[in-house]
């Protein structure tokens, strides 16, 4: 029967998991024999159709940073954004794509075929991003059964393998983005009461802030910048990280700078490092603060705060925390790895859920006393035009239907109503994102409802949404008169294209492609 | 008043309530008989207040009629109807222009309180109305009139030969009205007193932000827009203000109160936060004088923070002081500071995923201008 697989497709990191014959997930070492490979690719000079991903795309980059890219991750999901190589422009999907190749390719060589396997992104990634992902998933040749959220993921690791219970506030400080999820867990159940996250906030920007401190420091030395091209800029950024990693294990670090004036010496204290990213913590902090107004409990009524994410290992960030609630949070050896083997695990219940023929009866048995009650990550609405209280004139505004972290499946109805006489259109936008102001929130899908034509103004249209147990999401518009319904596809993209289409053009153009 | 007139009275009342569009009556239909006059000049015009069923509700409506002899150079001869309404009170420095509505009123050429309307080819050289003839009949809805109140309307009708515009007839009726709803010198004014006002806050602010020049640009920007002050340049107007600029913020704030729309004191705001937003360091004090100035226009304090925060969030790295943008005050304490700024982050933070990289930034550097404040203010909640 088919392998079931995780995909933790880290910032820095990424790392696959399958579940063995009992239902336990395992990490499966990459062809270097890592547990964990670098989310890093480089486009090889000599060899067309070569992409080297993981560690020895982290070591090309220095030599040629303009062939490599990491940290991908930040920009998944975003339509502008293209790496230009050669004679094509990669999106951020596709370069996903082939980090995931990789992961496949090796895990299928002490296994046999890798494909339905669920992907795991951040708690606050939104439709676009989740949909990038599975894309890319696609794109690499795998069945995307699922998509699980990182700290949902990791949760579900800690709660089926280790004993904790009670309300658990699961902190992710991973290499890019950050996530607190609080739940409630008793035995093998897991109730999600809610997840917030912050996008931009991980182990990278710490690393810039080490970075900065060198920069600083050569020039108070010498007078002149140390970094002068992009070359420079990739060897410091890898040595900041080698530093930020040090002061984790030591109160100092210590590293010789090469610039065009000669060479400095810096000494960076563990004082120095924890200042520079106060800021940081801070918002990590409040981050938490507004996750649990968010559950309406106090820091005293988290039973059990667990770490998921290399950045965890900071010591700054567990004294911060152990102040915060007042006992030490409980680390894993394997915090980079939980991840992945939690999307294993959240595979295996898809599976189980979906097709329960395709699942081993020794996986079936390991995972049968597993529940998971997931929520809605984000708020869900559309852009209507109510009269303003204040200043009597219409404005337009984005109404939530489906509110955040409200328990999965859900559905919400809403009716609106259309403004003028003779009315033939109604353009609907579906909106992501808390904000009540237009210009703040996130517009995923806009078209244009057809209407009925020589009609007075008022009648009524309803909208439903809805949110899968998948973490997709459903529109329907309703004309209540005619009856005339419009479905809204989230995955067409712009040109109208089916993103179907777009995406198994790529999957053969990647095909092309050897990765190493 | 005769027994025939009230007949004709009653079957114009008839009449009236039963004509659903309002306007022009065919005269020739009328001109019926041809009849010897005892006075050979006699031409009157009169107003008769009625009222007309709108099926809803009656409605006022003017009846102008005429009664008398019409010459004409010739027979058949084609004829208009020029009618001119005034407003011609005691009092009033003038006669006033009374306008209407209609769309038969705003013809090129003319103003918009004169209407001509063809009334046909007269029978003979001499025609004559015994009985008082309905002309036009005009909803007092839709004048506008100069002012509130008690109005003198005077109609000055005549009759004009259509090919060469000469007069054949003419005469004048007048009629006590009394308008209800605003006259348009009070529009006016009331106009100007607004545009004044608002432009006495920018003025304020643009004192506030140490005279930035680039305040004037954006007023000029705004008078360009408006009425008021047309053809003057910012520069001459704020030159022209006096007083400091606390009296002058009380002064236009109850100006605005009293005169005008609630959305005119958002757009007041919006001109004096562009003004700030425009100012290269923006002053420790000014968001604190602006929200005061924002609370005597009655705009709540959350709106007003959320405009604040709308026109200055990209100016954070220039703000001398930047926690009025985050709506902490002096008087907070700490506990509520720690609210204020876990709601801030919550709003923020939702925005930092933003596929407008714009709005990306500018929420990143509110998180990081947040938690700032945080770590400054003590770390415990
Ligand atoms: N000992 C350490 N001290 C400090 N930071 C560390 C340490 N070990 C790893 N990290 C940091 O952890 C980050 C990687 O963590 P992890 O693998 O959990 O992230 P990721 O899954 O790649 O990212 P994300 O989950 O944000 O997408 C890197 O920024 C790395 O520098
Ligand atoms: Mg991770």
């Amino acid at each position: 029967m088919a392998i079931i697989a995780g995909i933790d497709l880290g910032t820095t990191f990424s790392a696959l998991a399958i579940l063995n014959k009992i239902g336990r997930p395992e990490i499966v070492p990459n062809s270097e024999g890592e547990r964990i490979t670098p989310s890093a690719v480089y486009f090889d000079e000599d060899q067309d159709a070569t992409v080297r991903v993981g560690i020895e795309a982290v070591n090309c980059r220095q030599l040629n940073p303009e062939r490599s890219i990491r940290w991908i991750k930040r920009h998944m999901g975003d339509s502008q954004w293209r790496k230009q190589i050669d004679n094509k422009a990669w999106t951020p999907e596709e370069i996903s794509g082939l980090i995931l190749k990789k992961l496949k390719q090796d895990g299928e060589i002490e296994h046999s075929a890798i494909e339905d396997v669920v992907i795991s992104v951040p708690a606050h990634f939104d439709e676009v991003r989740r949909k990038a992902t599975m894309d890319a998933g696609k794109m690499a040749g795998l069945n995307v059964v699922g998509i699980v959220n990182e700290p949902v993921a990791a949760a579900l690791y800690y709660a089926t393998t280790q004993n904790i219970s009670g309300r658990v506030l699961v902190y992710d400080l991973g290499g890019g983005t950050f996530d607190v999820t609080i739940m409630d867990v008793e035995g093998q159940t897991i109730k999600i009461i809610c997840s917030q996250g912050d996008h931009a906030l991980g182990g990278v920007d710490f690393d810039q802030k080490i970075l900065e401190i060198f920069e600083q420091t050569y020039e108070k030395q010498t007078g002149q910048k140390l970094i002068g091209n992009e070359q420079e800029r990739a060897k410091y950024e890898d040595e900041a990280e080698d530093v930020k990693k040090t002061l984790s294990r030591r109160n100092v670090a210590k590293k010789l700078l090469y610039g065009s004036a000669g060479s400095a010496r810096v000494e960076i204290t563990r004082q120095d490092f924890e200042e520079a990213i106060e800021s940081l913590i801070g918002r990590t902090e409040m981050l938490i603060d507004v996750s649990l107004e968010e559950a309406g409990c106090t820091g005293d009524q988290i039973d059990q705060v667990l770490l998921v994410g290399g950045s965890t290992r900071i010591p700054f960030i567990q004294n911060r925390l152990t102040e915060k609630f007042g006992k030490a949070p409980r680390v894993a050896v394997n915090v980079d790895e939980c991840v992945a083997l939690g999307a294993a695990i959240h595979a295996g219940l898809t599976q189980l859920r979906d097709r329960p023929d395709q699942v081993e009866s020794g996986i079936a048995a390991g995972l049968k006393d597993i529940k998971l009650k997931d929520v809605c990550n984000h708020s869900y609405g559309t852009l209507c035009a109510p009269i303003d209280e204040q200043t009597g004139k219409h404005v337009i505004r984005n109404s939530i239907l489906l509110k955040k972290n409200t328990p999965l499946p859900c559905q919400s109805t809403q009716t609106f109503y259309t403004m003028s006489e003779g009315q033939t259109e109604l353009q609907v936008t579906i909106t992501q994102g808390e904000d009540d102001d237009p210009d703040f929130v996130n517009k995923i899908a806009t078209e244009v409802f057809e209407l009925p034509p020589d009609r007075p103004a008022n009648r009524p249209i309803q909208v439903r949404y809805s949110y899968d147990l998948n973490q997709r999401m459903h529109c329907c518009f309703q004309d209540e008169e005619s009856g005339r319904v419009l479905e809204v596809d989230l995955a067409m993209n712009e040109e109208g294209q089916s993103s179907e289409q777009t995406v198994q053009q790529k999957t053969d153009e990647l095909e092309k492609f050897q990765v190493q | 008043m005769t027994g025939t007139t009230l007949g004709i009275l009653i079957a114009v009342l008839t009449t009236v309530t039963a004509v659903v569009a309002i306007g022009p009556v065919p005269l020739r239909r009328l001109l019926a008989r041809w009849i010897p006059s005892v006075d050979p000049d006699y031409f009157s015009c009169r107003i008769l207040k009625l009222e007309e069923d709108t099926g809803s509700g009656y409605s006022d409506v003017l009846a102008i009629q005429i009664q008398g002899v019409i010459r004409a150079p010739r027979e058949r001869c084609d004829t208009d109807l020029l009618i001119c309404l005034t407003d011609v009170s005691e009092g009033n420095s003038g006669p006033k222009p009374v306008l209407c509505r209609r769309p038969e009123w705003s013809a090129e050429g003319s103003s918009a309180n004169e209407t001509k309307i063809h009334n046909g080819t007269l029978p003979a050289r001499v025609s004559a109305l015994t009985d008082w003839v309905t002309a036009i009949e005009i909803r007092t809805s839709d004048l506008v009139f100069p002012r509130r109140g008690p109005c003198l309307l005077e109609c000055v009708l005549s009759v004009v030969e259509t090919e060469t515009g000469k007069p054949l007839a003419s005469a004048r009726g007048q009629v006590q009205v009394d308008c209800e709803s605003r006259g348009y010198e009070e529009i006016r004014q009331q106009r100007s007193t607004k545009q004044a006002a608002i432009l006495q806050l920018a003025s304020c602010v643009w004192e506030w932000t140490r005279s930035n020049p680039e305040a004037k640009t954006i007023l000029d920007q705004w008078l360009s827009q408006q009425s008021f002050g047309a053809g003057q340049s910012a520069e001459t107007l704020l030159d022209s203000f006096s007083g400091s600029p606390e009296e002058r913020v009380d002064q236009a704030c109850d100006d605005l109160l009293g005169w005008a729309e609630p959305a005119d004191r958002y757009i007041a705001v919006e001109l004096c936060l562009t003004i700030a937003a425009a100012c290269s360091d923006i002053p420790k004090d000014l968001l604190g004088r602006l929200l005061a100035l924002a609370e005597k226009l009655e705009i709540p304090k959350e709106r007003f923070q959320a405009l604040s925060q709308k026109y200055l969030t990209g100016r954070v790295g220039h703000m001398e002081d930047p926690r009025a943008l985050l709506g902490l005050t002096e008087e907070m304490t700490e506990p509520e500071i720690h609210q204020k700024l876990t709601a801030e982050y919550r709003k923020w933070n939702a925005r930092v995923t933003h596929p407008d990289a714009a709005v990306r930034a500018q929420a990143d550097q509110m998180l990081n201008l947040i938690a700032q404040f945080r770590s400054r203010c003590g770390r415990h909640s």
